[in-house]
């Protein structure tokens, strides 16, 4: 079975660059197990794909030998010191057993749909696969690819994160082969339920990570074989990374917090350019934050955050200088005025309403209630950037160069939106710790025989 | 348990219920079953049995020829159905890392591929392919 070998060496590949990631972040203080496990892959990802990126930049083709001697060597250089994991000393409860198998089920419903074929969706075979493939077979990405017009339907300014670790993941498997490629989605999704698990069950309850792993498991309009080859999932994953962090480096200050928000800002920076905005927002959180609590890790934490999508967009645009997005050029969007954007606005308002906003109303209804029946916690802090990003996504088609808004926003709006849900379901899950709490306590006073 | 425990249970609930309403179990099962039968094949052939040239099997079997023809390091351009950007997609995509052009956009290329079209002359100038012609042109 030509499919299940392939399949094999894949997971063999992905598991070693997990392992080389360790070295580099098993210093950050206190993160639990499973999030250890998430936040070492992505660092053997970013590690792998800076390998990929610096032999392809100077000019050397890449092997595998190369590429596994380069993320030694990152591995040895960079690495920290090792911190102490904390960890639930108590095994699984009996709950926490089915909370899993509920979400693994979840899990392996998506990994099935996401390695059944090669790669197919419309934007791998546009995008992010053409210049994957490319990159890989010909040894980096021709002038042509941001500069001609004829190509502008692959997005010349689009970050490279995600073609650059195709290149890199192929280079290691010895040959292009999108369908064991396809397995990095299955662990991109592994990855964010590791993260939002470990991360509400360290700093919120058992009750909250529950919540949050099952809601996130059941996203199946994100974990589809739709987004497969796409750079929604992992960016979804960026999110929860980049909110994480920031949360773990406001609240318990110091310098070696700052390491996650720095490979996280790396992260959704060079995957897409929604990561960078949402960065920004971050940022300005973090800022606001810092002018309340006069904290230097809240203060640096914010710089961080800041830097790197603003040093990613100069590098990218200093070396490449690509074309601008063919979806959005001010010198068009300019020209229009006040009441053509009213209409465009218009346009796109009543597409979201009825294709969006009334089709998942329960859901929203839902998620409004448990927002209305909980009380404030700590992840409250993401809802903000969360819903001027949900905003913005709202509005962008109307400022777009497409003729028909509500075309734009049918074909994006929706996709790009979704992968924010797994940072909203984390704050979600933060919210019904802290009342589940408050709910037992009251129960144990009014109850006091009951534990 | 008061209002506020019940709304919030009852919230979550719908939620979930919510997410498995939108699982679409067509397409799982649509996977599962191609799943077995691409497993044994080659990556290419697998691409050609699956969802990737749903919109024109003829038009993968084409680019396939078309890629076992031109040599890596050329370009081609290629004649394609207007009716939609899936062919161009497909066609940069099933080639690369070739420069693929449109036919007829002026652009010098060194092989024309011509889907839908046998045009071969015998004359080792031009190859048929699977679904149509491939022509050296420099």
């Amino acid at each position: 079975m030509r499919a299940a070998i392939d399949l094999m060496q894949m997971a063999a590949i992905l598991s070693a660059v997990g392992l080389f990631g360790f070295p580099l972040v098993r210093g950050i203080p206190q993160v639990s197990r499973p999030e250890l496990a998430a936040w070492s892959w992505v660092a053997g990802l970013l590690a792998l794909a800076g390998g990929e990126g610096t032999l392809l930049l100077i000019g050397v083709r890449p092997d595998r030998w190369k590429l596994w001697g380069l993320l030694a060597a990152v591995a040895f250089v960079l690495k920290s010191r090792p911190a102490q994991t904390r960890d639930e000393a108590a095994p699984p409860s009996r709950l926490g057993k089915y909370i899993w198998t509920l979400a693994l089920g979840g899990f392996f419903l998506f990994a099935i749909e996401a390695v059944s074929e090669p790669m197919w969706a419309w934007d791998f075979v546009a995008i992010w696969g053409l210049k994957g493939k490319t990159l890989f077979l010909a040894g980096g990405l021709p002038n042509r690819f941001f500069h001609d017009p004829q190509l502008a339907f692959t997005h010349p300014a689009y970050p490279l994160l995600l073609p650059v670790l195709f290149a890199a993941l192929s280079t290691l498997a010895g040959g292009w082969n999108s369908q064991a490629l396809a397995l990095l989605y299955p662990g991109f999704e592994l990855a964010t339920l590791l993260l939002v698990w470990g991360f509400l069950r360290r700093r919120s309850s058992p009750a909250g990570a529950a919540a949050g792993i099952v809601l996130t498991a059941g996203l199946f309009p994100l974990f589809q074989s739709y987004l497969v080859g796409l750079a929604d999932i992992p960016l979804a994953l960026g999110f929860v990374l980049a909110g994480t962090a920031l949360l773990d480096a406001l609240d318990a200050g110091g310098a070696r917090h700052i390491r996650p928000v720095l490979l996280a800002a790396i992260f959704c920076s060079t995957l897409k350019k929604e990561g960078s905005v949402f960065l920004l927002l971050l940022a300005a959180t973090a800022a606001l934050r810092a002018i309340d609590d006069r904290r230097r890790s809240s203060l640096t934490a914010a710089a961080v955050l800041a830097v790197v999508p603003l040093c990613h967009r100069a590098v990218l645009s200093g070396l490449l200088a690509p074309a601008s997005d063919p979806d959005f050029r001010w010198s068009m969007i300019a020209q229009r005025d006040g009441a053509a954007l009213a209409r465009r606005l218009s346009e796109t308002g009543g597409y979201l309403l009825h294709a969006i906003i009334l089709p998942s109303l329960p859901a929203l209804l839902a998620a409004a209630m448990i927002f209305v029946c909980t009380r404030r916690a700590f992840a409250d802090l993401l809802l903000p950037p969360l819903a001027v990003l949900t905003g913005l996504y709202a509005v962008a088609p109307a400022f777009s160069t497409w003729d028909d808004p509500a075309l734009l926003a049918s074909s994006s709006f929706g996709r790009i939106a979704v992968a924010l849900v797994p940072t909203l379901f984390l704050a979600l899950g933060a919210r019904i710790s802290a009342s589940v709490d408050r709910f037992s306590l009251r129960f144990s006073r009014e109850n006091p025989t009951i534990k | 348990m008061r209002v506020r425990e019940i709304l919030l249970a009852s919230s979550l609930i719908v939620l979930i219920l919510a997410e498995a309403r939108s699982f679409r179990r067509w397409e799982l099962k649509k996977r599962a079953l191609l799943l077995p039968r691409i497993a044994g094949l080659s990556v290419e052939a697998a691409e050609q049995d699956g969802s990737l040239y749903e919109f024109d099997r003829e038009f993968g079997r084409f680019l396939e020829g078309v890629r076992q023809t031109v040599p890596t390091g050329s370009s081609v351009a290629v004649s394609l159905p207007s009716t939609t950007t899936l062919y161009l997609y497909t066609a940069h995509y099933a080639l690369a890392p070739r420069q693929v052009f449109q036919a007829g956009d002026g652009a010098a290329a060194d092989f024309l591929a011509v889907y839908g079209q046998n045009t071969s002359d015998g004359t080792g100038a031009a190859w048929a392919v699977p679904g149509g012609t491939v022509r050296r042109l420099r």
